[in-house]
């Protein structure tokens, strides 16, 4: 009876299949930790990057493997932290969001644009191939590199071509960091809400030709600190204030004296 | 039950499974498929062969031959319609089956029709149209059917390739031809 | 990740997550069966017959398969499925199986069946990847009676074989071929995308 010929065939060659899998199996088997195949499926799967490794498999990996700490995930919320702990047998403290900070208050209002920029649309190609992307040779384009590489679409450029952090979004991730080809996205904590939102090294005269939010190094902000018994606060070197962030202590009061608003409270952010 | 275990048992259950039913399913079809083609073919021999109510293939390896009737008819001379042959052609895009019909004496083309070709729409595939087929109609099967590119008289056998696509016009009319004789050949062995 | 109820599961083949626009899946019998849009149909349903017994059948059977045999059950399991599909449209529609072709059998590699197996229904409940598979078959069959609909109105001037423009228009031939089934893939991916952007 040709159904039972079919059926007998069909299960042969399921048979002889599943056969050369187990020698398969046997010869080629590598021996993986149950644990990390459960931490990686408790990761949420981004794969952003922002624990420092390629990808949310690594970073599984290196938990088990190499002992990492279990808080690195940025994306991660208090349940999924939880569920970490509960796999490696460890209690687990969700460390301070860190956000971006895009330290640049160049708008289109306030710095000067030699011309207009027709070009792909890459801050990178922009700066490399040409001049006219913005007069001054530290700040941001504005092109939007940094929205491109957000994967939680928590960055955007604002109508005066300057880019936007949300708070709630943001991951901390870094990604944003890594494609700002003039350095300008730094990750900070939430709770330090006082920065210096610019990078350039020209002198002051740069006030009226290239910015008029620059950062002149004029040394107020310095002063004010050093007057409230916190000369470390702030420290200016090459025309520059830079703000001590080893040792956070900065207060409203310094930030009042700025004649360009350069150093500032909440800037770039929603 | 270890996991070797465990995959060999899901395995082949799976496939004991997968074959019942597919054993299964294929007879409770088949009659069906089969009746399909037969009507299929019917169908095909009646649209080449006007009339025609029965058929009889002739036994023979090399070529598929149906010699076609009318039973009905009261003159028993008359009774046989013609014979319907299957031939290929080797077209544009691949195989082109056709079935063409013959007068009972060989002499005449009655008509054929493209069963299956893959040639291109719209170019070779026109090889379906009626106006092209209508071309060979009538055609003498004694002498060759020529092909050629401009309008064409058929008391010289001729027909007229369908323009962008003589090669497979002419593939159909060399099936044809060399169909007839070697047709001719098996019918009268057959006799 | 957050819950979303059911009813997203069934709705998000049709336009969130439609497996030919958005997921790119099934493009082969997405270009090669959409010259008309009653083949179009044809294929789709023939698929969604297939997807949705695989899923609900691999799903009720998922905590038993063990990992390292899975891709080889899964095969069987699709492969009887789409040769029962293959008995039935060669029994009851005779001239759609021969329209198809090799494309039926071909339905056993569709990358939209082992796409959602592998990503859905060998990870969740009955329910669920039932909802899946009829969502993700019903947005293929829609996507390839739209494709399947401008390539043959287009290409020759009909509509599931009615002639609709034949009066004044005359067919543009190489929407039929290969070349303008790429075309109008192309385009629609295009037009879904451009949509997409808009609404958000």
């Amino acid at each position: 009876m040709s159904i039972l010929f079919s059926t007998i065939l069909m299960g042969s060659i399921g048979l002889i299949f599943s056969i050369f899998l187990v020698i398969a199996n046997k010869k080629f088997h590598v021996e993986v930790d149950e644990r990390i195949t459960k931490i990686e499926e408790a990761l949420p799967g981004v794969n952003c990057g922002g624990c420092g490794f390629a990808s949310c498999s690594n970073y599984a990996e290196a938990i088990v493997t190499k002992g990492s700490k279990l808080n690195m995930c940025v994306v991660a919320d208090s349940e999924t932290l939880a569920k970490l702990g509960e796999i490696m047998g460890v209690k687990v403290e969700k460390g301070e969001k860190k956000i971006a900070v895009v330290m640049c208050r160049g708008d289109r209002e306030a710095a000067k644009f030699p011309g207009i920029y027709k070009g792909i649309k890459d801050c990178a190609a922009a700066i490399y191939s040409s001049d006219v992307a913005k007069r001054c040779k530290y700040g941001c384009v504005g092109l939007g590199s940094c929205v491109a590489a957000c994967p939680f679409d928590a960055i955007h450029i604002s109508e005066h071509g300057i880019p936007i952090v949300s708070i709630e979004k943001c991951t901390g991730c870094g990604n944003c960091v890594e494609a700002c080809p003039r350095n300008l996205i730094e990750l900070h904590p939430v709770s330090q809400k006082i920065h210096v939102y610019c990078k350039s090294k020209d002198p002051g005269a740069i006030y009226k030709t290239v910015c008029t939010n620059a950062c002149i190094g004029c040394g107020l902000c310095v002063k004010a600190a050093t007057n409230d018994n916190n000369p470390d606060a702030i420290k200016v070197s090459d025309n520059l204030a830079v703000v001590n962030y080893d040792n956070y202590k900065l207060k409203k009061e310094y930030i009042e004296k700025c004649p360009t608003g350069a150093i500032n409270f909440e800037q770039n952010v929603k | 039950m270890n996991i070797s275990t465990k995959m060999i048992v899901a395995l082949t259950i799976v496939s004991i499974i997968a074959g019942f039913a597919l054993a299964f399913a294929y007879e409770y079809f088949k009659v069906k498929i089969a009746d399909n083609a037969v009507k299929a073919l019917n169908e095909s021999i009646g649209a080449v062969i006007p009339g025609a109510i029965s058929k009889e293939l002739i036994p023979s390896d090399q070529m598929t031959i149906y010699k076609v009737y009318d039973k009905e008819l009261n003159d028993p001379a008359k009774q046989l319609l013609g014979y319907a042959i299957v031939t290929y052609a080797s077209g544009y895009q691949g195989s082109i089956k056709i079935l063409v019909s013959v007068t009972p004496d060989f002499s005449k083309i009655i008509t054929f029709r493209v069963l299956e070709h893959s040639e291109t729409p719209g170019l070779g595939g026109n090889i379906v149209n009626p106006d092209f087929i209508n071309q060979y109609e009538g055609l003498s099967c004694d002498k060759q059917i020529i092909v050629i590119k401009g309008p064409s008289k058929k008391e010289n056998n001729e027909i007229s390739a369908i323009s962008g696509a003589t090669i497979s016009s002419r593939a159909v009319t060399k099936a044809l031809n060399e169909s007839f004789q070697k047709a001719k050949a098996i019918v009268t062995a057959n006799e | 990740m957050d819950k979303k109820p059911a009813i997203y599961h069934f709705l998000k083949g049709f336009w969130d997550e439609n497996p030919v626009l958005v997921q790119i899946l099934g493009t082969c019998p997405t270009l090669a069966v959409t010259a008309t849009a009653v083949n179009g149909i044809g294929m789709g349903l023939a698929t969604t017959f297939v997807l949705v017994f695989s899923c609900v059948v691999i799903s009720v059977l998922r905590k038993l398969i063990p990992n390292e045999v899975r891709i080889g059950v899964f095969t069987v399991i699709i492969a009887t499925f789409v040769t029962l599909a293959d008995l039935f449209l060669k029994a009851y529609f005779p001239d759609l199986s021969k329209a198809l072709g090799p494309f039926v059998p071909l339905i056993v590699v569709n990358c939209i069946i082992l796409g959602r197996i592998e990503a859905f229904a060998s990870k969740n409940n009955v329910w669920l990847s039932f909802l899946d598979a009829l969502g993700n078959g019903f947005g293929f069959t829609l996507t390839l009676i739209v494709m399947g609909s401008i390539r043959e109105l287009l290409g020759k001037g009909t509509w599931f074989g009615i002639p609709v423009l034949l009066s004044f228009y005359k067919p543009m031939l190489v929407m039929i071929l290969p070349t303008g089934a790429f075309f109008t893939y192309g385009t629609l991916m295009g037009i879904s995308n451009a949509l997409k952007k808009i609404k958000s």
